[in-house]
């Protein structure tokens, strides 16, 4: 169920009616999991099963690691848990890569085997859901937290509906507490809550998919070369559309989340304004990119053990970032190429000396630009359909030359102007928060952009596409 | 982690949700008085979930008729004629343009349900190449099979409903698409010549359009994709074809159903591009043949072959009925209704 579908809204209206009836806070979780489960029963009612089996296997492993009184009995739950996780997670969406990469090294060796491509239904958000659900073991094996007393609250926890396609990641350390006393949101608090749901909506339907989907599309939907303008127009686009696309998502979650009482973590902080990578990280899929430097960074050793490995460890996070996101050597590309970014970033801070001069707004718009970019040029990789096209692109983005085909100029002029518009308003808010912003505008013109998006909404939207992440 | 709110004072949200439905009530309100008056009228847009809805009624009736087929079938066939003269069957449009419905012949021909009639429009260009995946119908049997569902079709229903009334949300006024057209051709948007309906027929009104472009550009495009797909064609290519097609025949007709295959009429040049690519004796009289089924061509029935193509390839919405009617008359003939 999409936020942007109608039956979204009606879903929505009957769960904020039972939310707001006077229920126990207990048969209001009651109704929340219900919702939740026919939420993602909704896309494919069989794949519940995986939820209810995520669910019960991490509140049994986190009574598990606590119960045991030896390390090794501690692991062995925290292993157990890990295996099912990770192997629904592999099982379902990596299957067939590994078996294609099996095949290719067998054809290598002069072997010939081929087998069946697997037909499998990628169950959606099977990659957040697992890796929330596995926060909460991780930190009773950590000793950061203890089990939660409540399984309900649990349960809700892995399958709260507003995150569970397509997050924030949120942590059982955030959620849980929530759960303890009822939810209900003040007004206003719903207020803005149906606010973010439709800005959410807004970035999703009309600025991803309606002015920049149909640039990208021109450009990665070819198979020819593109000349320079048209790489560049198509490469620009797709930098914008997944930005709005995916934090249009985030955005309509922690709205309809707020609306219902609870607080989820913010998961953009305007990624484009960020001044190297390692800040274009903290601003970017927070929730994912600190799950990865608090579950697998530093498990694997984090900066604690010198300059090389501390760049290994760095390269090996960010290539299983980029596997997270697919099953396909273009996205592992793209996490290898952030992590050589985030390497020479760290290693340059290392030999250039400190300065005033690096503080300079001139200059820290210049390094923004690079910062932006280089991220850019990443994008490729992880829109492409494979090697050839990426480079192909890459190329033409490079090198002056005429192409086989190009991209309209009406597409060119609104790409770059809607790129120019985002670089303007993520540089502007920085440093700022939506809600403070909001908060400090007269009511009036509050009003006024509100019926703007409405109006916007229904008039412009592009043509309906799933949202990019929800294959991920 | 940081949440995403914290020290929550938002003050006169009442207020600007209040005003802000009063004024983005009046715009829309505003913007579809305006389009109606500039003579646009509300729109259904066919997609796969539209295509699905009419999938699912296969199969629940005991007198159906199915259409199969391209834009042609969508065109020329009034389906509100068909029911008023055939109250007792339940027809399902399953044709969609730019594509052979071949992968659905194939699809139908495995559901033990269906026991009906199949209408489906043809040409020797989809008897041959139905499941290229350019033009094969597959991307919509598929979509029906995996991810239609309860969800989808009350989405389905509501968009309906709401394209029915409302011509702002109509995908051709799309507001980016409008000033795009102005910025880019100087041009203003005009009535759409063709209207969709809920049952996924459409008239065209080729009074509303210049056919002289179009005629040219289909001509030539016709053209083009014949010599390329004249190179090939194979007597394997034709035998796999002609064993496929007569195994979902015989599988159909083993039910209690049946099928006819029809050619929808062509004009001008259009006819002359086929004929001189794919020749009728061969590519459509003697492949039927081998197939065993009941055939029609709008050549072989006189009224049928005067009716005009404004576009070379589709009628005008007037002639709908007539043609209707014309091949009405020609199934009942044949009793395959």
């Amino acid at each position: 169920m999409n936020f942007n579908s109608y039956t979204f809204f009606i879903f929505f209206a009957i769960v904020l009616a039972f939310h707001y009836s006077p229920f126990s806070w207990k048969t209001k979780k009651l109704n929340l999991l219900f919702a939740s489960y026919l939420f993602y029963a909704a896309w494919n009612p069989p794949f519940v099963a995986l939820l209810v089996l995520c669910t019960l296997t991490d509140w049994y492993a986190g009574k598990g690691v606590v119960s045991s009184n030896t390390k090794s009995k501690r692991l062995t739950f925290l292993l157990i848990t890990l295996f099912v996780n990770i192997g629904m997670l592999t099982y379902f969406k990596y299957a067939n890569f590994l078996l294609e990469n099996f095949i290719y090294l067998l054809g290598l060796m002069n072997i010939h085997y081929n087998p069946p491509k697997l037909d499998l239904l990628l169950p959606l958000g099977i990659s957040f859901f697992t890796f929330q659900s596995l926060t909460y073991t991780f930190d009773i094996y950590r000793k950061k937290n203890e089990p939660w007393p409540s399984f309900l609250d649990f349960a809700l926890f892995v399958s709260f509906f507003p995150k569970l396609i397509n997050g924030p990641i949120t942590r059982a350390a955030d959620f849980l507490p929530q759960c303890k006393e009822s939810a209900n949101a003040q007004k206003k608090q719903i207020a803005f809550g149906f606010f973010l749901l439709f800005l959410g909506i807004l970035e999703k339907t009309v600025l991803a998919d309606g002015l920049l989907a149909p640039a990208a599309d021109a450009l990665f939907n070819e198979s020819g070369a593109p000349d320079m303008l048209s790489a560049w127009t198509g490469t620009l686009a797709f930098t914008g559309q997944i930005f709005f696309d995916f934090a249009g998502y985030s955005t309509s979650a922690i709205g309809v989340a707020l609306c219902l009482g609870f607080n989820l973590p913010q998961n953009f902080k305007y990624p484009y304004a960020a001044v190297g990578f390692s800040d274009f990280w903290r601003r970017w899929h927070i929730s994912l990119s600190e799950w990865l430097r608090d579950y697998l960074y530093i498990s694997i050793g984090g900066n604690r053990k010198g300059a090389v490995r501390t760049y290994i460890n760095i390269v090996a996070t960010m290539l299983l970032c980029g596997l997270w996101h697919g099953a396909s050597w273009t996205f592992v590309a793209w996490g290898g190429l952030h992590g050589l970014y985030q390497i020479i970033e760290k290693y340059l801070r290392t030999v250039i000396p400190e300065s005033k001069i690096w503080k300079n707004n001139f200059v820290q718009i210049f390094l923004g630009l690079i910062t932006f970019t280089a991220v850019s040029m990443a994008w490729v990789f992880f829109r492409s359909e494979s090697f050839h096209q990426a480079f192909t692109i890459i190329r033409a983005m490079v090198v002056p030359g005429n192409g086989t085909f190009s991209i309209e100029n009406y597409f060119t002029m609104l790409t770059f102007s809607i790129t120019l518009l985002i670089l303007v308003s993520h540089w502007m808010m920085r440093e700022r928060s939506l809600y403070q912003v909001i908060h400090e505008m007269p009511w009036w013109l509050r009003s006024v952009i509100i019926s703007v998006m409405l109006f916007v909404i229904i008039t412009c939207s592009g043509e309906d596409r799933a949202f990019i992440y929800f294959q991920f | 982690m940081r949440l995403f709110i914290s020290n929550f004072k938002l003050m006169g949200w009442g207020k600007s949700w209040l005003l802000a439905l009063v004024i983005s009530l009046f715009a829309l309100c505003s913007l579809e008085i305006f389009w109606r008056a500039n003579g646009h009228q509300p729109n259904i847009v066919d997609d796969q979930r539209l295509w699905a809805v009419e999938r699912n009624k296969v199969g629940k009736s005991s007198n159906e008729i199915v259409l199969l087929g391209s834009s042609r079938m969508q065109t020329d066939t009034s389906i509100k004629l068909l029911k008023k003269d055939l109250p007792d069957y339940s027809i399902v449009n399953l044709s969609a343009d730019g594509t052979c419905g071949n992968a659905v012949l194939y699809d139908i021909a495995e559901d033990e349900s269906f026991n009906g009639k199949i209408i489906i429009e043809s040409t020797p260009e989809c008897l041959l190449f139905g499941c290229d995946p350019d033009i094969s119908q597959q991307f919509y049997v598929d979509y029906f099979a995996k991810s239609y569902n309860l969800n989808e079709a009350i989405n389905r229903h509501i968009a309906t409903c709401m394209q029915k009334k409302l011509t702002i949300i109509d995908p051709y006024l799309n507001l980016i698409k409008v000033i795009g057209k102005i910025i880019v051709q100087k041009e203003k948007r005009i009535p759409n010549y063709v209207t969709t309906y809920e049952n996924r027929t459409r008239s065209v009104d080729y009074t509303k359009t210049d056919t002289s472009n179009q005629k040219v550009e289909r001509v030539a495009h016709a053209e083009e994709r014949y010599k390329q797909l004249s190179t090939r064609i194979t007597s394997e290519l034709i035998a796999q074809n002609i064993t496929r097609i007569s195994e979902a025949v015989g599988k159909i007709k083993h039910r209690g159903g049946d099928i006819v295959f029809v050619r929808f009429p062509v004009s001008g040049e259009h006819w002359l591009v086929d004929q001189k690519y794919f020749p009728r004796d061969f590519y459509w009289n003697s492949f039927l043949k081998k197939i065993g089924v009941d055939a029609i061509h709008f050549k072989d029935i006189d009224e049928m072959s005067k009716l005009e193509c404004p576009d070379t390839s589709h009628i005008d919405f007037r002639d709908k009925d007539k043609f209707t009617r014309i091949l009405l008359v020609e199934l009942l003939k044949r009793e395959v209704i």
